[in-house]
Protein backbone atom coordinates (compact mmCIF):
# COMPACT_ATOMS: atom_id res chain seq x y z
CA UNK A 1 0.00 0.00 0.00
CA UNK A 2 3.02 2.11 1.33
CA UNK A 3 4.43 1.56 -2.57
CA UNK A 4 1.32 2.37 -4.32
CA UNK A 5 1.24 5.34 -2.87
CA UNK A 6 4.75 6.19 -3.48
CA UNK A 7 4.27 5.89 -7.08
CA UNK A 8 1.40 8.01 -6.98
CA UNK A 9 3.67 10.73 -5.80
CA UNK A 10 6.46 10.21 -7.68
CA UNK A 11 4.57 10.48 -10.98
CA UNK A 12 2.91 13.67 -9.59
CA UNK A 13 6.02 15.01 -7.82
CA UNK A 14 7.54 14.96 -11.33
CA UNK A 15 4.87 16.87 -13.30
CA UNK A 16 4.84 19.31 -10.60
CA UNK A 17 8.61 19.66 -10.71
CA UNK A 18 8.67 20.26 -14.53
CA UNK A 19 6.51 22.93 -14.18
CA UNK A 20 7.96 24.81 -11.14
CA UNK A 21 11.14 24.34 -13.55
CA UNK A 22 9.77 25.80 -16.43
CA UNK A 23 6.42 27.54 -15.73
CA UNK A 24 5.39 27.59 -18.69
CA UNK A 25 1.70 26.58 -18.19
CA UNK A 26 1.43 29.13 -15.45
CA UNK A 27 2.12 32.15 -17.08
CA UNK A 28 -0.22 31.41 -19.99
CA UNK A 29 -2.41 30.14 -18.10
CA UNK A 30 -2.80 33.66 -16.19
CA UNK A 31 -2.57 35.57 -19.31
CA UNK A 32 -5.54 34.02 -20.63
CA UNK A 33 -7.74 33.98 -17.24
CA UNK A 34 -6.75 37.78 -17.22
CA UNK A 35 -8.05 38.18 -21.10
CA UNK A 36 -10.99 36.69 -20.06
CA UNK A 37 -12.03 38.48 -17.05
CA UNK A 38 -11.29 41.32 -19.18
CA UNK A 39 -13.94 40.35 -21.89
CA UNK A 40 -16.31 39.33 -19.36
CA UNK A 41 -16.40 42.50 -17.42
CA UNK A 42 -19.22 44.05 -20.03
CA UNK A 43 -21.23 41.12 -18.91
CA UNK A 44 -21.55 43.22 -15.29
CA UNK A 45 -22.79 46.35 -15.72
CA UNK A 46 -22.22 48.29 -12.54
CA UNK A 47 -25.65 49.29 -12.57
CA UNK A 48 -27.55 45.82 -11.78
CA UNK A 49 -28.13 44.36 -8.65
CA UNK A 50 -26.52 42.93 -6.06
CA UNK A 51 -27.90 39.24 -7.17
CA UNK A 52 -27.37 39.96 -10.89
CA UNK A 53 -23.78 40.65 -10.17
CA UNK A 54 -22.83 37.35 -8.00
CA UNK A 55 -25.09 34.96 -10.33
CA UNK A 56 -23.22 36.43 -13.48
CA UNK A 57 -19.75 36.62 -11.21
CA UNK A 58 -19.93 32.80 -10.75
CA UNK A 59 -20.50 31.78 -14.05
CA UNK A 60 -17.86 34.00 -15.47
CA UNK A 61 -15.57 32.53 -13.05
CA UNK A 62 -15.98 28.55 -13.57
CA UNK A 63 -16.21 29.38 -17.47
CA UNK A 64 -12.85 30.71 -16.81
CA UNK A 65 -11.59 27.72 -14.74
CA UNK A 66 -13.15 25.73 -17.74
CA UNK A 67 -11.04 26.76 -20.08
CA UNK A 68 -7.99 26.75 -17.61
CA UNK A 69 -8.74 23.20 -17.16
CA UNK A 70 -8.38 22.27 -21.00
CA UNK A 71 -5.51 24.15 -20.93
CA UNK A 72 -2.99 22.23 -18.21
CA UNK A 73 -4.79 18.54 -18.87
CA UNK A 74 -4.07 18.65 -22.22
CA UNK A 75 -0.75 20.24 -21.37
CA UNK A 76 -0.03 17.30 -18.71
CA UNK A 77 -0.37 14.84 -22.00
CA UNK A 78 0.86 16.52 -24.12
CA UNK A 79 4.71 16.74 -22.42
CA UNK A 80 4.37 13.32 -22.17
CA UNK A 81 3.23 12.13 -25.59
CA UNK A 82 6.23 14.58 -27.33
CA UNK A 83 9.16 13.54 -25.19
CA UNK A 84 7.83 9.98 -25.34
CA UNK A 85 7.42 10.35 -21.90
CA UNK A 86 4.25 8.18 -21.67
CA UNK A 87 5.71 5.44 -23.60
CA UNK A 88 7.95 5.13 -20.29
CA UNK A 89 5.09 5.50 -17.86
CA UNK A 90 3.28 2.49 -19.70
CA UNK A 91 6.34 0.35 -19.60
CA UNK A 92 6.68 1.08 -15.27
CA UNK A 93 6.14 -1.58 -13.14
CA UNK A 94 3.14 -0.01 -11.89
CA UNK A 95 -0.46 -0.02 -11.96
CA UNK A 96 -2.33 2.00 -14.13
CA UNK A 97 -4.57 3.45 -11.98
CA UNK A 98 -1.46 4.60 -10.37
CA UNK A 99 -0.14 6.33 -13.22
CA UNK A 100 -3.91 8.25 -13.01
CA UNK A 101 -3.97 8.77 -9.67
CA UNK A 102 -0.47 10.69 -10.25
CA UNK A 103 -1.52 12.66 -12.93
CA UNK A 104 -4.84 13.65 -10.92
CA UNK A 105 -3.11 14.99 -8.48
CA UNK A 106 -0.47 16.94 -10.04
CA UNK A 107 -3.69 18.45 -11.98
CA UNK A 108 -5.48 19.03 -9.30
CA UNK A 109 -2.36 20.54 -7.27
CA UNK A 110 -2.00 23.28 -11.24
CA UNK A 111 -6.01 23.54 -10.90
CA UNK A 112 -5.72 25.03 -7.63
CA UNK A 113 -2.75 27.16 -7.86
CA UNK A 114 -4.92 28.59 -10.94
CA UNK A 115 -7.58 29.33 -8.93
CA UNK A 116 -5.84 30.56 -5.99
CA UNK A 117 -4.85 33.09 -8.59
CA UNK A 118 -7.81 33.48 -10.07
CA UNK A 119 -10.55 33.71 -6.73
CA UNK A 120 -8.82 36.74 -5.74
CA UNK A 121 -8.39 38.73 -8.71
CA UNK A 122 -12.26 38.13 -9.48
CA UNK A 123 -13.19 39.45 -6.04
CA UNK A 124 -11.31 42.56 -6.54
CA UNK A 125 -12.04 43.72 -9.89
CA UNK A 126 -15.66 42.34 -9.87
CA UNK A 127 -16.63 43.27 -5.87
CA UNK A 128 -17.49 40.50 -4.50
CA UNK A 129 -16.46 38.27 -1.43
CA UNK A 130 -14.87 34.77 -3.24
CA UNK A 131 -12.50 34.32 -0.97
CA UNK A 132 -14.57 32.75 1.83
CA UNK A 133 -14.42 28.97 3.18
CA UNK A 134 -17.60 28.21 2.08
CA UNK A 135 -15.98 29.17 -1.82
CA UNK A 136 -13.11 26.38 -0.69
CA UNK A 137 -15.50 24.07 0.36
CA UNK A 138 -17.52 24.13 -3.27
CA UNK A 139 -13.93 24.57 -5.11
CA UNK A 140 -12.01 21.50 -4.07
CA UNK A 141 -14.32 18.97 -4.93
CA UNK A 142 -15.39 20.89 -8.08
CA UNK A 143 -11.79 21.06 -9.07
CA UNK A 144 -11.10 17.09 -8.07
CA UNK A 145 -13.83 16.17 -10.50
CA UNK A 146 -12.72 18.22 -13.67
CA UNK A 147 -8.94 17.53 -12.99
CA UNK A 148 -10.76 13.56 -12.91
CA UNK A 149 -12.34 13.36 -15.86
CA UNK A 150 -10.00 15.78 -17.80
CA UNK A 151 -7.44 13.50 -16.90
CA UNK A 152 -9.24 10.77 -18.33
CA UNK A 153 -9.94 12.66 -21.63
CA UNK A 154 -6.84 14.21 -22.28
CA UNK A 155 -4.69 10.69 -21.90
CA UNK A 156 -7.21 9.21 -25.06
CA UNK A 157 -7.26 12.14 -27.15
CA UNK A 158 -3.83 12.85 -27.16
CA UNK A 159 -3.68 9.06 -28.91
CA UNK A 160 -5.29 10.37 -31.53
CA UNK A 161 -5.16 12.27 -34.85
CA UNK A 162 -6.63 15.56 -33.55
CA UNK A 163 -6.02 15.97 -30.01
CA UNK A 164 -6.63 19.29 -30.04
CA UNK A 165 -10.27 19.24 -31.36
CA UNK A 166 -11.08 16.20 -29.92
CA UNK A 167 -10.19 16.92 -26.21
CA UNK A 168 -12.89 19.76 -25.32
CA UNK A 169 -15.47 17.79 -27.44
CA UNK A 170 -14.99 14.98 -25.07
CA UNK A 171 -14.31 17.14 -21.95
CA UNK A 172 -16.74 19.83 -21.84
CA UNK A 173 -19.94 17.81 -21.93
CA UNK A 174 -18.55 15.49 -19.58
CA UNK A 175 -18.01 18.43 -16.56
CA UNK A 176 -21.15 20.28 -17.68
CA UNK A 177 -22.61 18.46 -14.31
CA UNK A 178 -19.70 19.58 -12.38
CA UNK A 179 -19.52 22.66 -13.48
CA UNK A 180 -23.61 23.61 -13.44
CA UNK A 181 -23.54 22.66 -9.90
CA UNK A 182 -20.12 24.65 -8.96
CA UNK A 183 -22.03 27.93 -10.37
CA UNK A 184 -25.14 26.83 -8.45
CA UNK A 185 -23.05 26.49 -4.96
CA UNK A 186 -21.26 29.48 -5.70
CA UNK A 187 -24.20 31.54 -6.34
CA UNK A 188 -25.74 30.79 -3.29
CA UNK A 189 -22.82 31.46 -1.44
CA UNK A 190 -22.09 34.78 -2.74
CA UNK A 191 -25.86 35.35 -1.80
CA UNK A 192 -25.20 34.11 1.81
CA UNK A 193 -27.19 30.94 1.55
CA UNK A 194 -25.86 29.37 4.59
CA UNK A 195 -27.27 25.82 6.79
CA UNK A 196 -28.42 22.85 5.63
CA UNK A 197 -29.20 24.24 1.80
CA UNK A 198 -25.74 25.29 0.76
CA UNK A 199 -24.14 22.06 1.86
CA UNK A 200 -26.66 19.60 0.43
CA UNK A 201 -25.68 21.45 -3.11
CA UNK A 202 -21.85 20.56 -1.52
CA UNK A 203 -22.39 17.31 -0.83
CA UNK A 204 -23.85 16.83 -4.10
CA UNK A 205 -21.02 17.97 -6.15
CA UNK A 206 -18.68 16.03 -3.50
CA UNK A 207 -20.57 13.27 -4.43
CA UNK A 208 -20.65 13.66 -7.87
CA UNK A 209 -16.78 14.54 -8.43
CA UNK A 210 -15.83 11.39 -6.38
CA UNK A 211 -18.26 9.26 -8.67
CA UNK A 212 -16.49 10.61 -11.90
CA UNK A 213 -13.27 10.21 -10.75
CA UNK A 214 -13.31 6.89 -9.33
CA UNK A 215 -15.30 5.85 -12.87
CA UNK A 216 -12.72 7.16 -14.78
CA UNK A 217 -9.59 5.93 -12.69
CA UNK A 218 -11.35 2.17 -13.65
CA UNK A 219 -11.81 3.48 -17.24
CA UNK A 220 -8.45 4.74 -17.79
CA UNK A 221 -6.74 0.84 -17.10
CA UNK A 222 -9.21 -0.13 -20.31
CA UNK A 223 -7.93 2.99 -22.31
CA UNK A 224 -4.23 2.55 -21.52
CA UNK A 225 -4.80 -1.28 -21.91
CA UNK A 226 -2.39 -1.68 -24.83
CA UNK B 1 -32.72 -13.13 -44.08
CA UNK B 2 -33.99 -11.04 -47.28
CA UNK B 3 -37.44 -12.33 -46.29
CA UNK B 4 -36.97 -11.03 -43.12
CA UNK B 5 -36.06 -7.95 -43.61
CA UNK B 6 -38.90 -7.47 -46.22
CA UNK B 7 -42.03 -7.99 -43.94
CA UNK B 8 -39.58 -6.09 -41.25
CA UNK B 9 -39.84 -3.19 -44.01
CA UNK B 10 -43.55 -3.84 -45.44
CA UNK B 11 -45.00 -3.92 -41.30
CA UNK B 12 -42.89 -0.51 -40.59
CA UNK B 13 -43.98 1.13 -43.84
CA UNK B 14 -47.43 0.45 -43.29
CA UNK B 15 -47.67 1.52 -39.52
CA UNK B 16 -45.49 4.41 -40.65
CA UNK B 17 -48.42 5.24 -43.48
CA UNK B 18 -51.48 4.72 -40.74
CA UNK B 19 -49.72 6.94 -37.88
CA UNK B 20 -49.19 9.93 -41.00
CA UNK B 21 -53.12 9.09 -42.02
CA UNK B 22 -54.10 9.34 -38.48
CA UNK B 23 -52.25 12.61 -37.45
CA UNK B 24 -53.05 14.34 -40.58
CA UNK B 25 -56.86 13.06 -41.11
CA UNK B 26 -58.75 11.13 -38.64
CA UNK B 27 -57.02 13.17 -34.99
CA UNK B 28 -59.29 16.51 -34.29
CA UNK B 29 -57.21 19.53 -33.57
CA UNK B 30 -56.39 20.40 -30.25
CA UNK B 31 -58.26 22.94 -28.54
CA UNK B 32 -55.45 24.90 -26.33
CA UNK B 33 -52.78 24.36 -28.52
CA UNK B 34 -53.70 24.09 -32.24
CA UNK B 35 -53.01 22.58 -35.11
CA UNK B 36 -48.86 22.89 -33.95
CA UNK B 37 -49.94 20.10 -31.44
CA UNK B 38 -50.15 17.50 -34.47
CA UNK B 39 -46.22 17.54 -34.06
CA UNK B 40 -46.72 15.44 -30.86
CA UNK B 41 -47.42 12.39 -32.24
CA UNK B 42 -43.98 12.18 -34.19
CA UNK B 43 -41.96 14.49 -31.23
CA UNK B 44 -43.28 12.39 -28.07
CA UNK B 45 -42.63 8.37 -29.60
CA UNK B 46 -38.67 10.30 -31.10
CA UNK B 47 -37.87 11.85 -27.55
CA UNK B 48 -39.11 8.52 -25.26
CA UNK B 49 -36.94 6.55 -27.69
CA UNK B 50 -34.22 8.74 -27.76
CA UNK B 51 -33.41 7.65 -24.24
CA UNK B 52 -33.07 3.95 -24.60
CA UNK B 53 -29.65 3.97 -26.73
CA UNK B 54 -27.88 5.81 -23.12
CA UNK B 55 -28.72 1.94 -21.80
CA UNK B 56 -28.09 0.04 -24.59
CA UNK B 57 -24.76 1.93 -24.98
CA UNK B 58 -23.87 1.74 -21.33
CA UNK B 59 -24.50 -2.05 -21.11
CA UNK B 60 -22.99 -2.88 -24.66
CA UNK B 61 -19.89 -0.81 -24.01
CA UNK B 62 -19.43 -2.44 -20.59
CA UNK B 63 -19.75 -5.87 -22.57
CA UNK B 64 -17.39 -5.23 -24.80
CA UNK B 65 -14.38 -4.18 -22.37
CA UNK B 66 -14.76 -7.04 -20.46
CA UNK B 67 -15.61 -10.00 -23.45
CA UNK B 68 -13.59 -7.81 -25.96
CA UNK B 69 -16.17 -8.95 -28.32
CA UNK B 70 -16.37 -6.50 -31.46
CA UNK B 71 -20.53 -7.23 -31.55
CA UNK B 72 -20.87 -5.26 -28.80
CA UNK B 73 -18.46 -2.47 -30.19
CA UNK B 74 -20.61 -2.54 -33.18
CA UNK B 75 -24.06 -2.28 -31.19
CA UNK B 76 -22.80 0.28 -29.10
CA UNK B 77 -22.07 2.48 -32.21
CA UNK B 78 -25.34 1.72 -34.13
CA UNK B 79 -27.35 2.83 -31.46
CA UNK B 80 -25.53 5.85 -30.51
CA UNK B 81 -25.90 6.41 -34.67
CA UNK B 82 -29.33 5.70 -34.24
CA UNK B 83 -29.55 7.93 -30.62
CA UNK B 84 -27.89 10.97 -32.24
CA UNK B 85 -30.62 10.89 -35.23
CA UNK B 86 -33.69 10.41 -32.75
CA UNK B 87 -32.16 13.12 -30.63
CA UNK B 88 -31.95 15.42 -33.61
CA UNK B 89 -35.15 15.49 -34.60
CA UNK B 90 -36.65 15.35 -31.10
CA UNK B 91 -34.69 18.65 -30.40
CA UNK B 92 -35.97 20.11 -33.79
CA UNK B 93 -39.60 18.92 -33.19
CA UNK B 94 -39.25 20.16 -29.96
CA UNK B 95 -38.35 23.41 -30.62
CA UNK B 96 -41.05 23.65 -33.70
CA UNK B 97 -43.52 23.14 -30.94
CA UNK B 98 -42.47 25.39 -28.93
CA UNK B 99 -42.30 28.74 -31.16
CA UNK B 100 -46.23 28.86 -31.17
CA UNK B 101 -46.60 27.25 -28.02
CA UNK B 102 -43.86 29.13 -25.69
CA UNK B 103 -43.47 31.46 -27.45
CA UNK B 104 -39.49 30.93 -28.00
CA UNK B 105 -37.56 27.98 -29.67
CA UNK B 106 -35.62 26.78 -26.54
CA UNK B 107 -35.63 26.81 -23.33
CA UNK B 108 -33.22 26.09 -20.00
CA UNK B 109 -35.83 23.06 -19.03
CA UNK B 110 -34.03 19.82 -17.33
CA UNK B 111 -35.34 17.56 -19.76
CA UNK B 112 -34.07 20.51 -23.04
CA UNK B 113 -30.76 20.38 -21.29
CA UNK B 114 -30.39 16.81 -20.71
CA UNK B 115 -31.77 15.88 -24.53
CA UNK B 116 -28.81 18.76 -25.86
CA UNK B 117 -26.01 16.77 -23.78
CA UNK B 118 -26.89 13.83 -25.00
CA UNK B 119 -26.60 15.33 -28.49
CA UNK B 120 -23.19 16.39 -27.65
CA UNK B 121 -21.99 13.32 -25.87
CA UNK B 122 -22.97 11.48 -29.07
CA UNK B 123 -20.86 13.71 -31.15
CA UNK B 124 -18.16 13.02 -29.04
CA UNK B 125 -18.65 9.27 -29.50
CA UNK B 126 -18.60 9.63 -32.83
CA UNK B 127 -16.02 11.89 -33.38
CA UNK B 128 -13.18 9.44 -31.44
CA UNK B 129 -14.19 6.63 -33.52
CA UNK B 130 -13.14 9.07 -36.63
CA UNK B 131 -10.09 10.52 -35.29
CA UNK B 132 -8.84 6.78 -33.73
CA UNK B 133 -6.93 4.92 -36.34
CA UNK B 134 -5.97 1.69 -34.51
CA UNK B 135 -9.37 -0.67 -34.78
CA UNK B 136 -8.96 -2.08 -31.14
CA UNK B 137 -8.04 1.55 -29.70
CA UNK B 138 -10.85 3.22 -31.54
CA UNK B 139 -13.40 0.38 -29.99
CA UNK B 140 -12.04 0.97 -26.37
CA UNK B 141 -11.90 4.50 -26.80
CA UNK B 142 -15.66 4.85 -27.80
CA UNK B 143 -16.83 2.77 -25.31
CA UNK B 144 -15.21 4.59 -22.50
CA UNK B 145 -16.85 7.86 -23.97
CA UNK B 146 -19.97 5.19 -24.14
CA UNK B 147 -20.01 4.93 -20.87
CA UNK B 148 -19.04 8.29 -18.98
CA UNK B 149 -21.18 10.07 -21.33
CA UNK B 150 -24.56 7.56 -20.48
CA UNK B 151 -23.59 8.46 -16.67
CA UNK B 152 -22.98 11.77 -17.55
CA UNK B 153 -26.40 11.95 -19.45
CA UNK B 154 -28.04 11.09 -15.89
CA UNK B 155 -26.10 13.35 -14.24
CA UNK B 156 -27.21 16.49 -16.03
CA UNK B 157 -30.69 15.67 -15.63
CA UNK B 158 -30.67 15.37 -12.05
CA UNK B 159 -27.87 18.44 -11.80
CA UNK B 160 -30.59 20.66 -13.78
CA UNK B 161 -33.92 18.96 -12.10
CA UNK B 162 -32.08 20.08 -8.50
CA UNK B 163 -30.87 23.17 -9.11
CA UNK B 164 -32.88 24.66 -12.40
CA UNK B 165 -36.30 24.28 -11.97
CA UNK B 166 -37.94 26.74 -14.75
CA UNK B 167 -40.86 24.92 -14.75
CA UNK B 168 -42.71 21.75 -14.53
CA UNK B 169 -40.28 18.73 -16.81
CA UNK B 170 -44.35 17.23 -17.06
CA UNK B 171 -45.07 20.02 -19.64
CA UNK B 172 -43.26 18.41 -22.60
CA UNK B 173 -44.00 14.93 -22.07
CA UNK B 174 -47.29 13.24 -22.91
CA UNK B 175 -49.04 15.23 -19.54
CA UNK B 176 -50.96 17.09 -22.14
CA UNK B 177 -52.65 14.06 -24.20
CA UNK B 178 -53.65 12.28 -21.03
CA UNK B 179 -56.23 14.76 -20.46
CA UNK B 180 -57.60 14.50 -23.76
CA UNK B 181 -60.83 12.07 -24.08
CA UNK B 182 -61.19 11.47 -27.78
CA UNK B 183 -60.32 7.48 -28.56
CA UNK B 184 -58.78 8.88 -32.17
CA UNK B 185 -56.03 10.80 -30.24
CA UNK B 186 -55.15 7.61 -28.19
CA UNK B 187 -55.16 5.44 -31.00
CA UNK B 188 -52.97 7.98 -32.81
CA UNK B 189 -50.32 8.23 -30.22
CA UNK B 190 -50.22 4.05 -29.85
CA UNK B 191 -49.68 3.77 -33.76
CA UNK B 192 -47.08 6.12 -33.92
CA UNK B 193 -45.32 5.01 -31.20
CA UNK B 194 -45.25 1.32 -33.30
CA UNK B 195 -44.59 2.98 -36.12
CA UNK B 196 -41.72 5.13 -34.86
CA UNK B 197 -40.51 1.69 -32.44
CA UNK B 198 -40.11 0.02 -35.42
CA UNK B 199 -38.16 2.36 -37.45
CA UNK B 200 -35.80 2.78 -34.31
CA UNK B 201 -35.34 -1.30 -33.78
CA UNK B 202 -34.63 -1.51 -37.51
CA UNK B 203 -32.27 1.14 -38.41
CA UNK B 204 -29.98 -0.13 -35.08
CA UNK B 205 -29.91 -3.56 -35.97
CA UNK B 206 -29.37 -2.36 -39.99
CA UNK B 207 -26.55 -0.63 -38.94
CA UNK B 208 -25.36 -2.87 -36.99
CA UNK B 209 -25.44 -5.40 -39.42
CA UNK B 210 -23.65 -3.22 -41.65
CA UNK B 211 -20.89 -2.47 -39.75
CA UNK B 212 -20.57 -6.47 -39.18
CA UNK B 213 -19.92 -6.48 -43.31
CA UNK B 214 -18.11 -3.93 -43.04
CA UNK B 215 -15.59 -5.24 -40.63
CA UNK B 216 -15.53 -8.80 -42.66
CA UNK B 217 -14.40 -7.05 -45.58
CA UNK B 218 -11.68 -5.43 -43.67
CA UNK B 219 -10.58 -8.47 -42.18
CA UNK B 220 -10.59 -10.15 -45.79
CA UNK B 221 -8.62 -7.61 -47.17
CA UNK B 222 -6.11 -7.82 -44.57
CA UNK B 223 -5.93 -11.68 -45.16
CA UNK B 224 -5.58 -10.57 -49.24
CA UNK B 225 -2.86 -8.37 -48.61
CA UNK B 226 -0.72 -10.85 -46.78
CA UNK B 227 -1.32 -13.61 -49.21
CA UNK B 228 -0.41 -11.80 -51.84
CA UNK B 229 2.75 -10.30 -49.69
CA UNK B 230 3.31 -14.27 -49.18
CA UNK B 231 3.24 -15.16 -52.61
CA UNK B 232 5.50 -12.04 -53.84
CA UNK B 233 8.47 -13.66 -51.66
Amino acid sequence: MKTYFTQILTISGKDIRLEIRTRQMAVSVIVIIVALLVVANLAIPNTTTTTTVYSTTATVVWLCMLIASFLVVMRSFIIEHDQIGFQGLTMCPVPRDAIYLGKVISNLVFLLAIESVLFPLSSILFNIPLLTLTIVAITVPATLGIAGAGTLFAAMSVNTKAREILLPVLFFPAVIPIILAAIDATQRALQGTTGSALWQDIGVLAVLSIAITTTSAILFTFAMDE
Amino acid sequence: MLLQNRIMLTVMAIALMASLYLIFIVVPTDVNLGVSQRIFYIHVPLAVLSLIPPLIVFTTSAMYLSSKASKWDRIAHSSVEVGLLFTTLALITGSIWARPTWGVWWTWDPVLTTFLMLWLVYLGYLLIRSYSTDPDRRARFSAIVGILGSVNALAVYLASELWRTIHPGKVIGPAAEENALDPSIQLGILVSFIAIFLLFAYSIIFRARLHATVDQIASLRSQLDDLSHDTNH
